[in-house]
């Protein structure tokens, strides 16, 4: 396998194989980032192959400060926020002013789930709430950064953060009172 | 405290479990991406190909009229001399290649004491290097000639030039009298096989239609559709050969910048699928639904390579009328302005009121035509004006700039070309 400068270099000079190399290295994990930005596989596909033609097509222009990889999935990132702009799929969809006081309960819960099935109650969140949560959780983006890629101020990404979280640990939640039921119907 | 390691422990508990996510996307996806990669690459190398024709073209011009100018006269039948009356020798006419200055000649002309001398003429001169008929002109005749195109904008001149403009028609002539003959002074209008630099500055007004493809796929359709009005500036150099009295190619640089536009954009969008609902932009199978329709505020940057050939259909004095076409390798870039505001919409308060300066670049190949009026207002300056309608021909890349029309956009322009 080559070494991250050789790899680029080789897709710059248009080597198919280093291509091909570079796509199987970085594929299965981006996949997985732009799926938590979409709302099904085949979206996820969409921005996954634009996000790749975008990294071959900007590849001269990296120049090894950072990672390859945090390269890449910054380009992921910022392709699956343009395809959800692009559809205009920003909103603030559900309103949930409750505070839960089951945080504890909900990371025991998740702790014993699995990352699939973790993903999908994330999938399962409003799209600008998933995307607030995935930019500050995962990503470490500020909220100030977030305000400015979704043009949204800092206050409301702070909000909108909260929300989705509120509301991610009432579906943990819930799941695992369904999962009980389904245990005693069993019984 | 307790709280807060709950909160920190949730969000470390959700990072771990999202990065450790992998998920394989279906085997189309690189087959995408590599069709796409091959095809920019591909147009990428067109595109070189296309500019180094350019190159090639123009300097083929440059050098085809350059080496045409130096053998065109014929040496032996033009030791022309022209004298004043004091026979102080003015101006030689070495070899046809005349070096007389505009000046000097108006000064002769203007005493009207003009004197010519033909010396070592030693058969008449019966055609001209293209194997155009001269008409049994005599060596008195040809210095006439020569002191005819002194008067014109271009200093190296050859044999043809001036039977040219003898036989246009439609060239003015101002006429002064000396011994038995006439002289005559002609524009430059009508010459042919004249190599000029020229410069333009230009003021465009432009209307642009763009169709862009937005998503088509099982799930979504979105399309955009943009009407543009700008104004601006537009900035050119070319080379510009006269291939003959009306026909006329020309091969440079050209750079525009808009300022501030107004474009109406309407997006139409639909889901594919009937069932899927608490969207507002739900529509019924493929039936897109009217969506948003609102102002957008933009500047365009062109830098563009055309290759031009203009046909002259009627000339009178020093107006000509003539209509071009032609073809550009056109580079773009869209920047957002400023003053770029969205419309307060209810559904998406995310996009209202934002002051966000996207660009967009794209580069193409386009085919344009237009109708234009010249009028030469003196030696070294012409004012142009026109309509010009151009047309996106090959779009070079597709996937930063989607379209699913050619667009074509058409404009008028005026300005002033300059005749080094």
């Amino acid at each position: 396998m080559l070494p991250e400068m050789e790899l680029v270099k080789a897709c710059v000079d248009g080597n198919s194989l280093a291509q091909k190399q570079f796509y199987d290295r970085y594929a299965s994990k981006m996949m997985g980032v732009c799926y938590r930005y979409t709302q099904n596989v085949h979206e996820a596909e969409d921005v996954l192959q634009e996000g790749f033609i975008r990294a071959f097509r900007y590849m001269k222009d990296f120049r090894g400060d950072g990672s390859l990889e945090g390269w890449v999935r910054r380009i992921m990132v910022t392709t699956a926020l343009n395809f959800l702009k692009s559809q205009k799929k920003f909103r603030t969809e559900l309103e949930i002013n409750h505070a839960s006081d089951h945080e504890t309960r909900a990371v025991d819960v998740m702790d014993q789930m699995e990352n699939e099935e973790v993903m999908k109650m994330v999938q399962s969140l409003p799209t600008g709430y998933r995307t607030v949560l995935n930019l500050f959780i995962i990503e470490g983006y500020s909220h100030k950064e977030i305000g400015d890629m979704m043009n949204i101020g800092e206050s409301t990404s702070r909000s909108q953060f909260t929300r989705a979280k509120q509301l991610l640990i009432k579906k943990l939640n819930d799941n695992q009172l369904i999962s009980i039921g389904h245990e005693r119907a069993k019984r | 405290m307790k709280e807060q390691n709950a909160e920190n422990n949730f969000e470390k508990v959700l990072a771990q479990k999202a990065n450790g996510f992998r998920m394989n996307p279906s085997e189309k996806v690189w087959e995408n991406v590599q069709a796409q990669i091959s095809k920019e690459r591909k147009r990428r190398v067109a595109a070189w190909w296309f500019s180094l024709t350019l190159v090639l073209l123009a300097g083929g011009i440059f050098y085809f009229v350059l080496n045409n100018h130096n053998t065109t006269p014929d040496k032996k039948n033009q030791q022309v001399a022209v004298l004043p009356e004091k026979n102080k020798p003015v101006v030689s006419s070495d070899a046809g290649v005349s070096t007389t200055s505009t000046d000097v000649v108006d000064n002769t002309l203007k005493s009207n004491e003009l004197k010519t001398e033909v010396a070592d003429v030693t058969e008449p001169s019966s055609t001209n290097n293209l194997g155009m008929v001269d008409g049994g002109m005599d060596a008195e005749k040809e210095t006439q000639n020569n002191l005819m195109m002194s008067s014109g904008p271009v200093k190296n001149y050859s044999k043809d030039l001036m039977v040219d403009s003898m036989t246009n028609e439609n060239a003015t002539s101002t006429t002064t009298p000396h011994n038995s003959e006439d002289v005559t002074v002609h524009h430059h209008i009508g010459f042919y096989h004249r190599l000029s630099v020229v410069g333009q500055i230009a003021p465009l007004v432009s209307f642009r239609t763009l169709h862009s493809a937005g998503f088509n796929d099982s799930l979504v359709k979105i399309r955009n559709q943009n009407d543009q009005v700008f104004m601006g500036m537009s900035y050119a150099a070319a080379l510009r050969y006269d291939l003959s009295k009306t026909i006329t190619l020309s091969a440079g640089i050209s750079y525009a910048r808009t300022g501030e536009g107004i474009s109406v954009s309407k997006t139409y969008s639909g889901y594919n699928d009937s069932t899927i609902s608490g969207n507002p932009f739900v529509a019924t199978d493929s039936l897109l639904q009217y969506g948003t329709d609102y102002l957008i505020v933009n500047r365009y940057n062109y830098l563009e390579f055309p290759v031009d050939m203009e046909v002259t259909f009627k000339s009178y004095k020093t107006n000509e009328f003539s209509f071009n076409v032609g073809a550009a390798y056109e580079m773009l870039k869209q920047v957002q302005s400023p003053f770029y505001t969205m419309p307060s919409d209810p559904q998406f308060p995310a996009f209202n009121n934002t002051s966000e300066s996207e660009t967009l670049r794209n580069q193409n190949i386009k085919i344009f035509g237009g109708l234009n009026y010249r009028n030469e207002i003196s030696n070294h300056f012409i004012f142009t004006g026109g309509i010009q309608l151009n047309m996106m021909l090959l779009n070079l890349f597709p996937s930063s700039y989607p379209l699913n029309e050619k667009p074509y956009w058409g404009g008028i322009k005026g300005g002033l070309i300059y005749h080094f």
